[in-house]
């Protein structure tokens, strides 16, 4: 699209310029910080809502909407790309709270994972996709933890502060989601 | 598969996804209005619902009442899959969930909303029209219990329904700021 | 309703307040693309394009009225109607004269809103029970209400259209179209659609449209009926699925659900990605081909 969206070079700098010119009210900024971010927080949001993309699309606008309102908050103490994940994460679970979801068909959760591109290739051996399918699959808390430790590296105490639950639970709840793929993948006989 | 295995197959699945389509055009809108002047807010319209607070829930003047919900306690018909049953394990907690957010929601003579003429009685029809609804999937649901089309029907309809009073929730709230 | 009078330019300071129960007549010099909002409670908003880079309100304000609020820059403006208590609100009639090519944010409670002769970006509306009217060229159209019908006419690539109980009369459509109802009937004319998502609990729907390759047509149905008119040379994957409703359809054939209770239709014809899908829990289902 334009030139500075392939710019990877001494990004966190120009990221810091961009987080002061955006919390100043400069949206072109602000743009700039989103399509340097947009697809790890679509990615994030897309599997949080068990492959529902219209939902992760909502999440994935709620969560930059509020990052622009909250940019005032953020002190520059963290890196921007640590602020906003977890930013999205709140969205996704505070919008559970109040939103009785619809659960994704299997037939809309295929189209979508065929269609979902990382980089410029459609990759997707059959593995990955039965195991996002199965992810997809998990209930809940199970999911979240699941995503937010193996995926987003994050910590039973950071996961417990963002999800209100004990960090024994999300122990716990990590256990039961790997179990719960593993068993799944077996049934579908995968492995 | 052994663990670690699995755990590695899943570390290595990609964090990032591109977006079905470009999603900067839908935030930039909400970001407000260009050039705001002080004391010039972006007005959002009257009923845009933010995040709704549990305990914000409210009663037309004549109540609202909250339908009947699934009948948690039915055995469950063996299904064909586990994705099915555990579909149908979602869909009774999550009426559980609806259950208690609505019983919240008592009929009150709340005579907060100052909605004039017909409109307490066109959100009325349509909220009836919701119940209505509800009332019929349920029995539906009631015949064949494990059926995945109602049962995903019933999520929508819970969606709708709590879409319904988000919207009079930001009415209510609209017109509160205003006075 | 108050004519468009012609006078001379009078420029007002910034936050002039007017008094209750008197005319309005105001203008200011803007941007062909300024960014202008305007809300009114009850009454009537009127706003047209012109080919002047200027804004004239003209109007009645309504007994209750405490304090008309504008706020004008060269690329905004933002008019507000502040009522002294909202339990007895007097009618308020404005007439906004824009630019053609500004984009438009119109709110209302009882007010009607009626908009024509733009040709812009965005232009979004909202009322609760009074009605929108709309006949215009705007490439990305969002109008709500409550109980007030939606009347649209005109050129869009992108429409998004809610109401509970309000009907829909939309035409002109393309691109992208959203349309939610809850009781409220809908009646849709398009031209070739990228999506079109519609949504109704009760309510009856009647869209007319073509899908294009990779595009996606999706209604869905409690009790309300649903007909969908595609042109006969429609390709693409369709879907129809209803409990209790009846189905019928000039694409593929019914069949009983596999699994279960209802009908169901699935039918491919070509190769080209579209797909077409109605579901209902109750409501009849027709896929007609023109």
């Amino acid at each position: 699209m334009t030139s500075w969206q392939s710019d990877k070079t001494d990004l966190s700098a120009t990221e810091s310029r961009w987080v002061d010119e955006a919390r100043a009210g400069d949206r072109l900024a602000f743009e700039k910080l989103y399509r340097s971010h947009c697809d790890h927080i679509y990615g994030l949001c897309w599997r949080l809502c068990g492959g529902d993309s219209a939902l992760a699309e909502d999440m994935v606008q709620e969560a930059f909407v509020r990052a622009w309102n909250k940019l005032h908050l953020f002190k520059g103490d963290s890196k921007f790309g640590t602020w906003l994940p977890r930013l999205a994460v709140n969205v996704v679970l505070s919008d559970r709270r109040i939103r009785v979801k619809r659960l994704r068909r299997e037939q809309e959760f295929d189209e979508n994972i065929e269609r979902v591109q990382v980089g410029d290739r459609d990759v997707f051996a059959g593995l990955r996709k039965d195991l996002e399918a199965a992810i997809a699959g998990l209930p809940e808390r199970a999911r979240t933890v699941l995503i937010l430790y193996d995926i987003e590296g994050y910590r039973h105490e950071e996961i417990a502060g963002m999800t209100g639950m004990a960090v024994g639970s999300s122990k716990a709840q990590l256990h039961r989601a790997r179990k719960l793929v593993r068993e799944i993948l077996e049934d579908s006989g995968n492995i | 598969m052994k663990e670690t295995e699995l755990h590695n197959a899943i570390g290595a699945l990609p964090r990032s996804m591109k977006p079905p389509r470009d999603l900067w055009p839908g935030i930039s809108e909400r970001l407000g209005a260009a050039e705001p002047e002080s004391g010039t807010q972006y007005r959002a319209p009257l009923w845009r619902a933010p995040a709704l607070a549990a305990a914000v829930l409210l009663a037309l003047v004549t109540g609202i009442y909250i339908g009947r919900g699934l009948d948690t306690g039915v055995e469950a018909q063996p299904t064909e899959t586990v994705q099915e049953a555990a579909l149908i394990g979602t869909v009774k907690a999550t009426e559980l969930e609806y259950q208690a957010a609505f019983s919240e929601l008592v009929p009150l003579d709340y005579s907060g909303l100052r909605l004039t003429g017909e409109e307490p009685d066109a959100l009325r029809g349509s909220w009836e029209a919701l119940v209505q609804a509800e009332t019929a999937l349920l029995a539906a649901l009631k015949q064949y219990p494990s059926d995945i089309y109602l049962n995903e029907k019933l999520m929508d309809l819970r969606s709708q329904q709590l879409q319904f009073v988000k919207q009079l929730a930001l009415l209510e709230q609209n017109d509160w700021r205003r006075t | 309703m108050a004519n468009l009078r012609t006078s001379t330019l009078i420029m007002m300071l910034l936050s002039a307040s007017a008094f209750a129960g008197q005319s309005v007549d105001k203008n200011w010099d803007i941007d062909a693309n300024a960014t202008i909002s305007i809300e009114n409670v009850a009454g009537n908003i009127e706003i047209r394009g012109w080919d002047r880079n200027q804004a004239q309100l003209t109007g009645e304000l309504g007994d209750s009225v405490d304090e008309l609020e504008i706020n004008a820059t060269s690329s905004s403006l933002q008019i507000s109607v502040v009522n002294r208590n909202q339990r007895n609100v007097d009618s308020t009639e404005l007439k906004l004269m824009i630019p053609r090519g500004a984009t438009i944010d119109a709110s209302a409670v009882s007010a009607d809103i009626d908009i024509s002769d733009l040709d812009n970006e965005k232009l979004t509306a909202n009322s609760v029970s009074g009605d929108i009217d709309v006949r215009a060229a705007s490439r990305r159209v969002s109008i709500e209400t409550v109980s007030g019908d939606l009347e649209f006419s005109g050129d869009t690539a992108r429409m998004s259209a809610e109401t509970v109980s309000g009907d829909m009369n939309l035409s002109g459509l393309a691109g992208e179209v959203e349309a939610t109802t809850v009781s409220g009937d809908m009646e849709l004319q398009a031209g070739l659609l990228d999506s079109l998502k519609l949504e109704t609990v009760s309510g009856d729907v009647t869209a007319v449209a073509e899908v294009s390759g990779n595009g996606r047509l999706s209604a869905e149905s409690m009790s309300g009926d649903v007909t969908i008119v595609l042109p006969a040379s429609q390709n693409g994957m369709f879907r129809a699925q209803s409990f209790s409703g009846r189905i019928s359809t000039d694409f593929g054939a019914v069949e009983p659900a596999k699994h279960g209770p209802g009908s169901h239709l699935k039918y491919l014809a070509g190769s080209n990605g579209a797909e077409v899908k109605v579901e209902s829990f109750s409501g009849n289902i027709r896929l007609k081909h023109d």
